[in-house]
This record gives C-alpha cells, sequence and structure tokens, in this order.
C-alpha cells in the first residue's frame, strides 16, 4: 500500500510541526492499513456469502455482521483520510475576495468549530461503546460497542487533521491522485 | 430551530466548511436550539451508515477501480473503436461508445471520466486538442451514473425508500443509450463542422472480431451482474460483490491486474465510499429533526398551494435541481434534497420510478457544470487544462444533456417501459 501522501510543509516549519507532521502521517499510515484491511474484509466475506447462498445453499452465520462491521470502519475509519487529499466536498466561494478576511484566518475559524463537532462526537461515541459494550452482535461474537468505538477513533483522528489547519492555517493540497 | 440549522447549514458552507461537517454543526445548533440529547448525534452518524444495501456502494466503486488499473476497460475502448472504423470524427463517436460500455461495468462518473482520459487522452488531444478533448471526456462520463449500475442510484433509493434499486437500474437503460447516441451526433455534427481529421484506421471485420475475442468477457459483465439485480436473482450488494469478484478473476486471467494493484484499489475505494459515507453520517441528525418539525410536509404543503399540477412540480424540481448542481456536489445533494423531495413527488401521484431517474439523472449533469463538476475536475487534470478554457467547447455538451432530460421529463414513458415490461 502507498502511504498517503506528507502534508504540505513550509521549508521553515518549526521542528515541533514537523514531529507533528510526521506523528500524522505515522496515524494515517496505520489507519490506512486499517482501513484497507477492512475493505478487503468487506468485498471478501460479501463474495463468500454470495458462493455460499447460491452455490452451495448454505448461509454464512455471520456473513452479515463481518461486512457490516466493515462497512462501518471503512467509512469512520477513512473520513480523517479524505482530509489528508483535501477530498470533503465543500461549495466553491471564495470569501477571501473581500480583503478584510485572510485565507488563513478563515482556515482557523473554520477549524475551530470542525474541532468542536469532531471531539463532540468522538466523546459522545465513547459514552455509546461503553453503553452497549456487553450487546454483542447476533452472528458474531463482538460488542457492537465497536461501531462506537471506530466512531470514536475516527473523530479523534479528524481532530488531529484539524489541529494541524488550526496551527497553521493551510489546508493540504487537493491530491488530484484520488480524484484521477 | 429549523431557521437555526438552515442559517448555520449555510454560514459554514459559504466560509468554505466541507458540506458533510456544515451539516453536522447545523445538526448540533439544532439539538442545542430544541434541547435534545447531544449524544443523538454520535449514534445517528452510526445508525444512518449501518445500512446492507449501503455496502453496494464501496463494492461497485472498487469494482470500477479494479478494471481500470488492471487494463480491462481498455478492451471495451478497443471494441468501440473497432466498431467505429474510418470516419470524421470516428474517435469521438469511439469515445462515447467506450463511455456507454464502461457504464455498465463501474457505478461513478468520476472512475469513468479518469479510465477514459488515461486511455484515450493522447490520441484525443491528437486529433481534436486539449480542450475538446477534455470536453468530450467530461462530457461522455455523464453515462456513468445513468446507464447501471450506479452509485447514485442506489443512493436515491436508500435515501427516498420507495422505490428499489433493480427498478432505477433499469429505468436507466433507454435514458442512457438516447444520451448516449445524442453525444454522438453532436460529435458527429462537430465533426462535420470543425472539419476534425478521418480516424486512421478503416472498418476491418476481422480487427472487430478480434476486439470481441479479447473484450467478450468484460462486455458480459453488466448483464450478469444487472441482469441478476433486475431479475430478482441477488440484491444489489450481493451483485455489486459480484461484479468484484468478476472483475478480481478477469483481471488476474487476463494477467493485466496485479497484486500490487489490490491495495490501492482498495484504500481509494474506501476514501472515496467515506466522502459519501460522511454525507450521509452528518446529515442524519438534521434530517431527523427536519422530520420530527415536519418540514417536509410544511415544503409539500407549500408547493401544493403554488401548483396541483404534477408536471409542473416536476418542471419546479427539475429547474431546482439545476441550480443546486452548479455551486452543490452531486451526492451532497442527493443527501440534501431526496428526503424532502421524493415524498412530494409522491404525494402528487409521480411514478416514483420516474422522479427517481430523473432526480439522477439531472444531478449527474451537475458533474460537467462549474465550479464544482467532478467529472470536470477528473478531465481538467489529466488534461492540464483550465475550466475555463473549456469553457466553449463544453457548452455545447452541457446544453445537449439538459435538453435530452427535459424532453425524457414530458415523455415518462420512455423511462417507466422497461421498468413495467419487467414487472415493476
Amino acid at each position: 500500500m502507498q502511504p498517503p501522501n506528507p502534508s504540505p510543509e513550509p521549508v521553515s516549519s518549526p521542528a515541533w510541526l514537523r514531529v507533528y507532521d510526521r506523528l500524522l502521517l505515522a496515524v494515517d499510515t496505520v489507519i490506512g492499513y486499517v482501513v484497507t484491511v477492512a475493505m478487503a474484509a468487506l468485498a471478501f466475506v460479501l463474495i463468500l456469502q454470495v458462493f455460499f447462498r447460491y452455490v452451495l445453499n448454505d448461509s454464512l452465520e455471520w456473513g452479515n455482521d463481518v461486512p457490516r462491521l466493515a462497512f462501518i470502519m471503512v467509512v469512520v475509519l477513512s473520513i480523517p483520510l479524505a482530509f489528508r487529499f483535501n477530498g470533503h466536498v465543500g461549495m466553491d466561494v471564495d470569501l477571501t475576495r473581500f480583503k478584510f478576511i485572510s485565507k488563513a484566518a478563515l482556515h482557523r475559524f473554520n477549524a475551530v468549530f470542525m474541532l468542536v463537532l469532531f471531539a463532540v462526537v468522538a466523546y459522545y461515541a465513547v459514552q455509546l461503546a461503553g453503553k452497549t459494550w456487553d450487546q454483542m452482535m447476533p452472528g458474531l461474537n463482538v460488542s457492537v460497542g465497536m461501531f462506537y468505538l471506530s466512531l470514536a477513533v475516527g473523530q479523534a483522528h479528524c481532530c488531529l487533521h484539524v489541529c494541524r489547519i488550526l496551527i497553521t492555517g493551510m489546508l493540504p493540497e487537493h491530491d488530484e491522485a484520488l480524484e484521477a | 430551530m429549523i431557521t437555526t440549522i438552515v442559517l448555520v447549514f449555510i454560514f459554514f458552507s459559504l466560509t468554505g466548511v466541507p458540506i458533510a461537517f456544515a451539516l453536522g454543526l447545523a445538526g448540533m445548533a439544532g439539538i442545542l436550539v430544541g434541547g435534545f440529547p447531544m449524544v443523538q448525534l454520535s449514534g445517528k452518524i452510526v445508525h444512518s451508515i449501518d445500512n446492507f444495501p449501503l455496502m453496494a456502494i464501496p463494492l461497485f466503486i472498487l469494482a470500477g477501480e479494479l478494471m481500470s488499473r488492471g487494463g480491462v476497460m481498455q478492451r471495451v475502448i478497443d471494441i468501440a473503436n473497432a466498431i467505429v472504423g474510418r470516419i470524421r470524427g470516428g474517435l469521438g463517436v469511439a469515445t462515447v461508445m467506450a463511455a456507454m460500455g464502461i457504464s455498465g461495468i463501474s457505478g461513478t462518473a468520476v472512475s469513468d471520466a479518469a479510465a477514459l482520459g488515461g486511455s484515450l487522452g493522447p490520441a484525443l488531444t491528437k486529433a481534436y486538442g486539449r480542450s475538446y478533448g477534455a470536453s468530450l471526456v467530461a462530457s461522455a462520463s455523464n453515462l456513468g451514473p445513468i446507464i447501471p449500475p450506479s452509485a447514485g442510484m442506489i443512493l436515491y433509493a436508500y435515501l427516498a425508500e420507495d422505490v428499489s434499486v433493480g427498478a432505477l437500474f433499469v429505468s436507466g437503460v433507454i435514458p442512457g443509450v438516447i444520451l448516449g447516441l445524442a453525444t454522438i451526433l453532436l460529435v458527429l455534427y462537430q465533426a462535420h463542422r470543425r472539419q476534425f481529421p478521418i480516424s486512421e484506421n478503416p472498418f476491418d471485420f476481422r480487427n472487430l472480431l478480434q476486439a470481441l475475442a479479447r473484450g467478450w468477457a468484460v462486455v458480459l459483465m453488466p448483464f450478469i451482474v444487472i441482469g441478476g439485480i433486475v431479475g430478482g436473482a441477488f440484491t444489489a450488494t450481493e451483485g455489486a460483490a459480484i461484479a468484484v469478484a468478476y472483475a478480481l478473476v478477469l483481471g488476474f486471467a487476463t494477467r493485466e491486474l496485479k497484486l500490487a494493484d489490490l491495495a490501492p484499489a482498495l484504500l481509494k475505494s474506501a476514501i472515496t465510499t467515506a466522502i459519501v459515507g460522511a454525507l450521509i453520517g452528518f446529515a442524519s441528525q438534521v434530517t431527523y429533526l427536519f422530520t420530527a418539525e415536519m418540514v417536509g410536509v410544511a415544503i409539500a404543503e407549500w408547493i401544493q398551494g403554488l401548483t396541483t399540477s404534477p408536471m409542473m412540480f416536476v418542471f419546479i424540481v427539475m429547474v431546482l435541481l439545476v441550480l443546486v448542481g452548479i455551486p452543490i456536489e452531486a451526492n451532497a445533494s442527493f443527501i440534501m434534497l431526496v428526503p424532502i423531495l421524493a415524498p412530494i413527488a409522491t404525494s402528487y401521484g409521480i411514478d416514483p420510478i420516474y422522479f427517481g431517474l430523473l432526480f439522477v439523472f439531472n444531478i449527474t449533469l451537475g458533474g460537467i457544470t462549474p465550479p464544482v463538476g467532478a467529472q470536470l475536475f477528473v478531465a481538467s487534470s489529466i488534461w492540464r487544462v483550465s475550466m475555463g478554457e473549456m469553457m466553449g467547447d463544453l457548452m455545447p455538451f452541457i446544453i445537449l444533456q439538459y435538453c435530452v432530460m427535459f424532453i425524457l421529463m414530458f415523455f415518462p414513458a420512455v423511462i417507466t417501459f422497461l421498468p413495467r415490461l419487467l414487472g415493476y
């Protein structure tokens, strides 16, 4: 797997920011591997389930729960990875045409609110994980709390990306490779 | 509360917060103003994504990605080239035909644009110039979400709840072919007017047979997958899983797909899915609050006060979607508008298949209108040409595609004929 591109970093960036970027890249790479495995599991188990159902006239007991868990993990853990590629879609309105609004200030302003959103979602996801931890999935001996735990991890990871925007006032480069 | 939600959403969208998170912030504001428990926010994100039919989206994206990376899609393009032969604008016609073929394999316009641009880019640039090549590929790739399978149709069916994915898939076949033929006619007309070069290879039946021998298995795939879904043999998610298995077998059997291609394809499919998933998840709280406050009913009553004519309602919606499609990305438009507009269409007695297909068709066309057309981003990045430079060549395609859509609007039978024939 290709690790995601490192964030754009000014040549004169302070040492602690370089450390932060290395940490962020490491987290992105680890989560990238987890997501790749989850996506592979989603596809593999669904293919297997189709084979069992239509060829062997049988059904896997865990054939619905593994894809369910994998799909939720794929979505909630990949949301921060899309940050690195600046892949999340937004409206194309350039407020920095107004002279009194600077790009860095606008990015920082947005980052503060996104940070609050992600922190709130992560906090309550942890609470929900705790409350549902003793509930098991019907066909798999794994807690339903895993869904919420994945969400909490994903949102905490989003916080790391948004903190970088808050510190630098810069968005990552839009990665054309993701589009193409 | 609703005013707060709308204002917060508009404010953050304008300041540049991604739409998914602007919706999340709007939902959070709604919870605060309405006095709901904040824990709802996290719960609804997971509940909205925990949906079996939605799993078809990453799998169709993955199937297209595997076909594209393995070079298998090139075989479809070769067949299109072999059919067209030596005519003026032949390469352009082959591009549209290839887009129609590829549409049956992948579920998104963006992946079609990338596949077509990557394969035909240099030849199109040599024959017609960069701007026309980019405009043609961006426009032709719009066939992707209209000819099944289509991630947009899966998303619509999930959000509308009153129409099946299979019915929408079938309804897209005839409009997709009409749009393809209309685009071919426009290419031929422009080729004649602008004296485009005549394509180099004359029609040769042996060439065509060779191309078919190499590519028949790829062409067969949509018939098996879509046929199975439409025939009720398996669900859309199972069909998508079969498409992935088919792409893997085909890729490895032809030795065009390598093990090293798998991980990047999986990761890219996951990230693309997450962009849609974030929209679904963060919009869920807003959708819930809108439902609780009966916003849909209020809008329905307001529109019904304006007109009682179903056709006029459809016309108003189509104009609204054209306007919305210009500044807002396709998936965001689906998530914000389908839960509100689909039930209103039902209250007018409008066929959900007809309305659903027109909705998907319209939102898809937004992919080639600046400033946020996804296919435009892909084409402009492959050809290294700015959107401004493309506008002259792109405009006839945009006008043509919207004309086709409005004509289809007045002939519902063109959309519903095939689904009715198959018992939907």
